[in-house]
C-alpha cells in the first residue's frame, strides 16, 4: 500500500500468518446470551448502516427535496432520473471515470501485487547483505505524509512529460511498501525451505522456483495485498488531483469532489447518487474475493 | 576457491546495482532541483502556446467557471488558427490556484489562466505571470479603467481582466412586505430594519453575514474608501484596521452581537436553504451571486428583488466590489499573441459575454458589456425586474483606490478562518481583523520582503 | 547468454533481480521525492523590493526548521491529534475487539451479515465518506439534527467544541470494522484445542475472551494501534473535506494540513517541506514507542 493515497494515510493495520485450521462450530450457547449478543450486535450495525440508508434513500430524491423533510425516508421516487442525469452528464463523463478508477485500481493493483510479492519472497528466502537495512527502509515508508511526496512526484513526472497520462496515476500506485512487508511475512512463514532446495536439485532456475513454487504458495496472502492496494488506489485523491488535467483521465474520487466544490451549479444530487454508484464496484470486488481473503489471511499474532 | 569468489563476485554485483539506482536517483534528484527555484528557464517544455500542428496555434486554458467551456467551444469553432483547449480544475482558493503554481514550477503551465484579480499579485511575487504590455495595448480601450488596472501591476499588464463584482442588495419582497418595509437607503436604515424584523421573529435573520467569504468582508471594506494594501518605496504597507474599514467592522459587530443576522458558512447546502426558505430575508453580495441563488433557491423564484447597496451617508453612491476575475498570461506561455487574441474575444465578443452573463451571471469588464441585449431582459427569477440596471449603476460607483497585496492566498486562509470564527460568535471581528493583518505582515516578511502596519 | 553460469551465481543475484523491479519504482515515488523535500526543506525563495521580480532560490540552512519549531499553530495542531488520538484510537480498537469477540462467540447469529455491515464503511473512500457524514452534520440540512431537536436534543456536530469528534467519528466509522476484521482473523486462526482445554478448566465465555482470546491476539491488536497512531498523526482528509462547511477548522487545524496550508497556500515549499520531516521523524518516534511498549505488555510477542 503506497502512501500516496489517502487511506495509506493510516496504511492498513495487518499482519499476515499463515493458514490456522479454523475452529469447528461447538455447541449453542444459551438463549439469553444468544438474544444480548444480537440485539448488541444490530444496534452497531444500525450505526455503520445508517449513512448507507441515508444515502440509498437520498440517491432516490431531486435536488429540491433533498434537503427537506424527513432525510431518513423516502419523498418521490427520483432515483431513475437522478441515473440518467448521472450518467449523460458532461456527455457521460461519469461512466469514464468510473473506468478509469477501475482501471487504475485494478492494474496498479495487479502490478503492485506482483512487485511486492518479488521483494518480499526475496526478502524472506535469500541471505544477503543488506536485507535489513533495506526492509526497514521499505517498512519506514508508511511513516511519511503525503504532501511531501506529492509535490516532487509532480516536478519528477513532469521532467519525464508523464503528467496528465494514465501513468501519472499508475506508476506511482504500482508500488505497495505495505505490500512488500505482508509478502515478506507470509513467504517467511509459510514457504518452506526445503521445497526450494529441491526444486533447485531438480535443475530449476531461481525464478521458476518463485513462480511456480513461490507464488502458489502465497497465492492467498497475494489476494490481500492485491485488495488493499485496490482499495488504496480506489480512494486516490491527492495525487490524481495534482498530475491529471484532463477531465477525461479523472478517477471517480476527483470526479465527486470537483461536483462537490462546484459552486455554480449545484449538482448534490448527482453527488449523493454518484457516491452510490461508485462504491458499487469495489463492494462487488470484496464480495467476490472475501471467501479467499479474510479467514485465513490477515491472521495476526499467532507467530511468535 | 571457486566457492569462496562467488560471494564476493554476488556482494559486487549488489554494490554495483545499489550504486547504480542511487545514481539515478541523484540524477533525478538534482534534476528538478536545478529548476524547481527560479523559472528563468522556464522556456524548455513550458509553452504548449506554441506548439504548432499544422499552423494551428494550441493555447491551454485552465479555470473553474463551467461557462468559459461554451465561451471556449464557440471560439474553437470561429477561430480556425487557434485551437483552445479548457481545463476546469478546483475552484482557484480551493486548490486551483496550487495546481496552477506548481505546473508553472514544473514547466507545464498552461497559458491561460482564470485568476481573481486579488491573487494576481501573489502570483507575480511568485515569478508566475508573463506580461503582455505590446499585444494589450491596442485592446486596452474596449475595458473599464478599474477593471483593466485589475489585471496589471506596477504598469505592466498580465492578462485581459474579464468580469466585475459590482454589489447590490437582494431582499425577499414577500419578507419585506410582511414588516412594511423597503430597501433601506443607508447602512443606519439598515440596522434598524435589522431590530425591526428580528424582534418580530428571532427565527428570521434580516440579513446574513458572509465573513467566511474573505472576499466579501472585503467588498464591504472596499464601499468606504480605504484599502488594505499600498505599496510605499519598498515596503508593504498592510491595514485592515484603518479608519474606513474599522468602521465597517463595528457595524458588522453590533448586528451580530444581535444575532440579528445569520453567520451560516457561506455557500454550503445550509447557507441556501435559508434564502430558499425565507429564514434569511436578505444579503449584501454581488452581481455573479444572481446564478447562484437562481440555481440553489428555486423555489423562491418570484420573491426575490435587488436594490443599490445602502451607504454610509444618507445620499451616497459608494458601493463595494467583491470577486471579479481575468484570464492572466501565465509564466510560459509563448504564443502570448494567440493568447490574448483568445482572451481579449472571449472578453468582448458579444456572444460570448451573452453566453457569460447568461449562464454565470457575469458582469462584464468590457465596456460595450453594459448595452448587451442579455443585460436589458428582464428576468423571470427576480419578478421580471432588469436587474441589470443596478448593477450598471454599482459598477460606475466602486472606489478606484483598492489594492491587492504580494500573499493574497495566505490571506484568503486566514481571513476565512478567523473572520469565519468571530462571525460565528467565537471572538470580536475587530481582533480577528487585528490577527489577520499581523499574520499577513508575517507572511509578506517571510517571502523575504519588507512590511509594516499602515 | 552463451556461457552457462554457474547455478550458485545465479543464486547470488536472484535476490537483486526479485527486489530490482519493486526497487526502482519505490526509488522513484518514495527515495527521491523525500531527499528532494529534504534539500528543499533547507532552502528558502529570496526577493527583493516589493517582490515583482522573480524570486531566486537560495540556501537557508535549518531556518524553515527553526521557524517550525517556533510555530505555536503548528504545536497546537499537534497537541489536537494527539489529544484525538488518545481517545480515538482506543475507542476504536475497543469496539473493534469487542466486535470481533462477538463474532467469533457460538452465541452470534447472522454473522455473515454482521461482518459484511461493519465492514461496509472500509469499501467507501475517505473523501466520498466524509462528504457523506457532512451531509449528515449540517445544522440546518441534517436529519440527524431535526431528530435530536425532535426529542430536545441540540446538536452542533460542527461547533468549535464538537468538530473534533464529528471527524473522529468519521475516522471510527470507516475504520472500525476493518480493524475489527483483523482481529477476528486473528482469533479464527487460534486452534480450538485451546478452548476445549479452557472449558475444561471452568472456563465461562467471558473468562475465555479476557484469558485465552485477548492475550492470543494482543499482537494484531498491537499492530493495529501502531497503524492507528500513524493513520491520526497524518489526519487530513476528514478536516479537509468539512473545512468549507464550518468556521471551526482553520488551516493549520492538523499537522499535515498545516503542512499543506505552508507549502501550498502560502507557496513556500520549502517551509511545508520542513514541517513534514520533522511530523515523520516525530511519526517514528511514536510508532516505536507504541511497538516498544506493546511489545512489553505482550511478552515480546511483537509482530514487527
Amino acid at each position: 500500500m503506497t502512501t500516496l493515497t489517502d487511506k495509506a494515510a493510516s496504511p492498513v493495520r495487518a499482519h499476515v500468518a499463515p493458514p490456522a485450521p479454523k475452529p469447528a462450530e461447538g455447541r449453542t450457547a444459551p438463549m439469553r446470551s444468544q438474544v444480548l449478543t444480537t440485539s448488541f450486535l444490530f444496534l452497531v450495525a444500525t450505526y455503520f448502516l445508517m449513512p448507507v440508508w441515508w444515502l440509498l434513500v437520498s440517491s432516490t430524491k431531486s435536488s429540491s427535496d433533498l434537503f427537506r423533510g424527513n432525510g431518513f425516508w423516502f419523498a418521490d421516487w427520483n432515483l431513475g432520473a437522478n441515473l440518467r442525469q448521472l450518467f449523460s452528464e458532461d456527455g457521460g463523463i461519469f461512466l469514464r471515470w468510473v473506468f478509469n478508477s477501475v482501471l487504475y485500481a485494478v492494474g496498479g493493483g495487479v502490478v503492485a501485487t506482483f512487485l511486492a510479492a518479488m521483494a518480499g519472497y526475496a526478502l524472506a528466502k535469500y541471505r544477503f547483505r543488506g536485507r535489513g537495512t533495506i526492509f526497514s527502509v521499505i517498512l519506514g515508508a508508511v511513516l511519511i505524509p503525503t504532501p511531501m511526496l506529492a509535490l516532487p512526484i509532480y516536478l519528477m513526472l513532469s521532467k519525464v512529460h508523464l503528467v496528465d497520462t494514465v501513468w501519472a496515476v499508475l506508476l506511482p500506485a504500482a508500488v505497495s511498501p505495505f505490500g512488500v512487508f505482508l509478502a515478506k511475512t507470509y513467504a517467511e512463514a509459510s514457504v518452506p525451505d526445503e521445497l526450494i532446495e529441491a526444486a533447485r536439485l531438480d535443475g530449476a532456475s531461481e525464478f521458476r522456483i518463485f513462480y511456480t513454487i513461490g507464488l502458489r504458495i502465497m497465492s492467498p496472502a497475494l489476494v490481500t495485498i492485491f485488495l488493499f492496494q485496490l482499495v488504496a488506489v480506489w480512494n486516490n485523491f491527492f495525487l490524481p488531483l495534482i498530475t491529471l488535467n484532463n477531465q477525461h483521465l479523472w478517477p471517480v474520487t476527483l470526479g465527486l469532489n470537483a461536483w462537490n466544490s462546484d459552486l455554480t451549479q449545484p449538482h448534490a444530487n448527482l453527488v449523493v447518487v454518484g457516491a452510490l454508484v461508485s462504491v458499487i464496484p469495489l463492494v462487488a470486488a470484496f464480495w467476490s474475493l472475501q471467501r479467499f481473503w479474510r479467514t485465513d489471511l490477515v491472521a495476526g499474532g499467532v507467530k511468535a | 576457491m571457486w566457492a569462496s569468489t562467488r560471494p564476493r563476485r554476488g556482494r559486487q554485483t549488489a554494490r554495483r546495482a545499489a550504486v547504480a539506482v542511487t545514481l539515478a536517483a541523484l540524477t533525478a534528484l538534482t534534476a528538478c532541483g536545478s529548476d524547481s527555484g527560479d523559472n528563468k528557464d522556464g522556456a524548455d517544455k513550458a509553452a504548449q502556446g506554441d506548439k504548432a500542428s499544422g499552423g494551428t496555434a494550441q493555447l491551454d486554458f485552465w479555470g473553474w467557471n463551467p461557462a468559459y467551456e461554451k465561451a471556449v467551444s464557440a471560439f474553437n469553432a470561429s477561430h480556425p488558427d487557434i485551437r483552445v483547449a479548457y481545463n476546469k480544475v478546483e475552484p482557484g482558493s480551493k486548490g486551483g490556484y496550487a495546481k496552477m503554481l506548481a505546473a508553472v514550477k514544473a514547466n507545464n503551465a498552461p497559458c491561460l489562466a482564470q485568476m481573481g484579480y486579488e491573487t494576481l499579485p501573489s502570483f507575480l511575487v511568485e515569478g508566475a505571470l508573463q506580461d503582455v504590455d505590446k499585444e494589450a495595448a491596442a485592446i486596452k480601450a474596449k475595458y473599464s479603467a478599474g477593471a483593466w488596472s485589475q489585471m496589471s501591476v506596477a504598469g505592466k499588464t498580465y492578462g485581459i481582466p474579464v468580469d466585475t463584482g459590482p454589489v447590490a442588495m437582494f431582499y425577499r419582497t414577500d419578507v419585506f412586505a410582511k414588516h412594511n418595509l423597503t430597501p433601506p437607503k443607508t447602512w443606519d436604515e439598515f440596522a434598524r430594519q435589522a431590530d425591526t424584523v428580528h424582534t418580530a421573529d428571532p427565527s428570521v435573520a434580516y440579513s446574513a453575514f458572509g465573513g467566511n467569504d474573505p472576499w466579501w468582508y472585503a467588498g464591504m471594506a472596499w464601499q468606504n474608501g480605504g484599502s488594505w494594501f499600498k505599496p510605499e518605496g519598498e515596503t508593504w504597507k498592510v491595514s485592515m484596521t484603518e479608519p474606513g474599514t474599522r468602521k465597517v467592522t463595528q457595524y458588522w459587530q453590533q448586528l451580530l452581537d444581535k444575532k440579528a443576522v445569520s453567520s451560516d458558512p457561506t455557500f454550503t447546502p445550509d447557507w441556501y436553504k435559508r434564502f430558499g426558505d425565507g429564514s434569511v430575508a436578505s444579503y449584501v453580495g454581488p452581481v455573479w451571486f444572481t446564478a447562484l441563488l437562481e440555481e440553489n433557491a428555486k423555489d423562491a423564484a418570484g420573491k426575490w428583488a435587488v436594490a443599490p447597496m445602502p451607504q454610509w451617508d444618507a445620499g451616497g453612491k459608494a458601493t463595494g466590489n467583491i470577486g471579479g476575475s481575468g484570464t492572466a498570461v501565465l509564466k510560459g506561455c509563448k504564443n502570448t499573441k494567440a493568447a490574448v487574441a483568445f482572451a481579449d474575444w472571449m472578453s468582448s465578443d458579444p456572444a460570448s459575454l451573452t453566453t457569460l452573463v447568461e449562464d454565470a451571471g457575469i458582469y462584464p469588464a468590457a465596456t460595450a458589456g453594459a448595452s448587451l441585449d442579455a443585460m436589458q431582459q428582464p428576468s423571470a427569477y427576480f419578478g421580471n425586474a432588469k436587474i441589470y440596471d443596478i448593477f450598471k449603476d454599482s459598477a460606475a460607483q466602486a472606489p478606484t483606490g483598492w489594492q491587492w497585496g504580494p500573499t493574497m492566498t495566505q490571506v484568503s486562509a486566514d481571513l476565512t478562518d478567523r473572520v469565519g470564527k468571530a462571525g460565528a460568535g467565537n471572538g470580536r471581528l475587530a481582533d480577528a481583523l487585528t490577527g489577520v493583518q499581523g499574520t499577513t505582515i508575517k507572511a509578506i516578511q517571510d517571502k523575504g520582503l519588507k512590511a509594516a502596519a499602515g | 547468454m552463451s556461457a552457462p553460469i554457474p547455478r550458485r551465481k545465479r543464486r547470488r543475484s536472484a535476490p537483486l533481480m526479485f527486489l530490482a523491479p519493486f526497487g526502482v519504482l519505490f526509488a522513484a515515488m518514495y527515495a527521491v521525492p523525500v531527499g528532494y523535500a529534504i534539500v528543499e526543506s533547507l532552502h528558502k525563495m529570496q526577493r527583493s523590493g516589493l517582490g515583482l521580480t522573480p524570486p531566486k532560490r537560495v540556501y537557508a540552512g535549518f531556518e524553515n526548521y527553526t521557524k517550525a519549531l517556533h510555530d505555536d499553530a503548528l504545536w497546537h495542531g499537534v497537541g489536537r491529534v494527539l489529544l484525538f488520538g488518545a481517545i480515538q484510537v482506543p475507542v476504536m480498537l475497543g469496539l473493534a475487539l469487542v466486535l470481533a469477540l462477538l463474532l467469533d462467540a457460538k452465541s452470534a447469529r447472522l454473522k455473515g451479515f454482521f461482518r459484511t455491515a461493519y465492514f461496509l464503511p472500509y469499501a467507501i473512500p475517505g473523501v466520498v465518506a466524509t462528504i457523506l457524514w457532512a451531509f449528515l452534520y449540517m445544522p440546518r440540512s441534517s436529519p440527524v439534527v431535526s431528530m435530536l431537536d425532535a426529542v430536545g436534543l441540540p446538536s452542533d456536530f460542527l461547533g468549535e467544541d464538537a468538530v473534533l469528534w464529528s471527524i473522529a467519528n468519521v475516522v471510527t466509522w470507516t475504520w472500525t470494522g476493518y480493524n475489527m476484521l483483523v482481529i477476528y482473523s486473528a482469533l479464527q486462526a487460534i486452534p480450538q484445542e485451546l478452548y476445549e482445554a479452557a472449558e475444561l478448566d471452568g472456563c465461562g465465555p467471558w473468562r475465555t475472551a479476557w484469558r485465552i482470546k485477548v492475550p492470543l491476539v494482543a499482537p494484531a491488536i498491537a499492530l493495529t494501534t501502531v497503524f492507528s497512531v500513524i493513520g491520526t498523526l497524518q489526519l487530513y482528509t476528514e478536516p479537509r473535506v468539512l473545512r468549507p462547511l464550518t468556521s471551526s477548522l482553520d488551516a493549520d487545524y492538523t499537522p499535515i494540513m498545516s503542512a499543506y496550508h505552508k507549502a501550498v497556500e502560502n507557496n513556500d515549499y520549502g517551509q511545508g517541506a520542513a514541517v513534514s520531516v520533522l511530523l515523520a521523524l516525530g511519526t517514528c518516534v511514536l510508532s516505536f514507542a507504541v511497538l516498544k511498549i506493546s511489545a512489553r505488555l505482550t511478552n515480546g510477542r511483537s509482530s514487527l
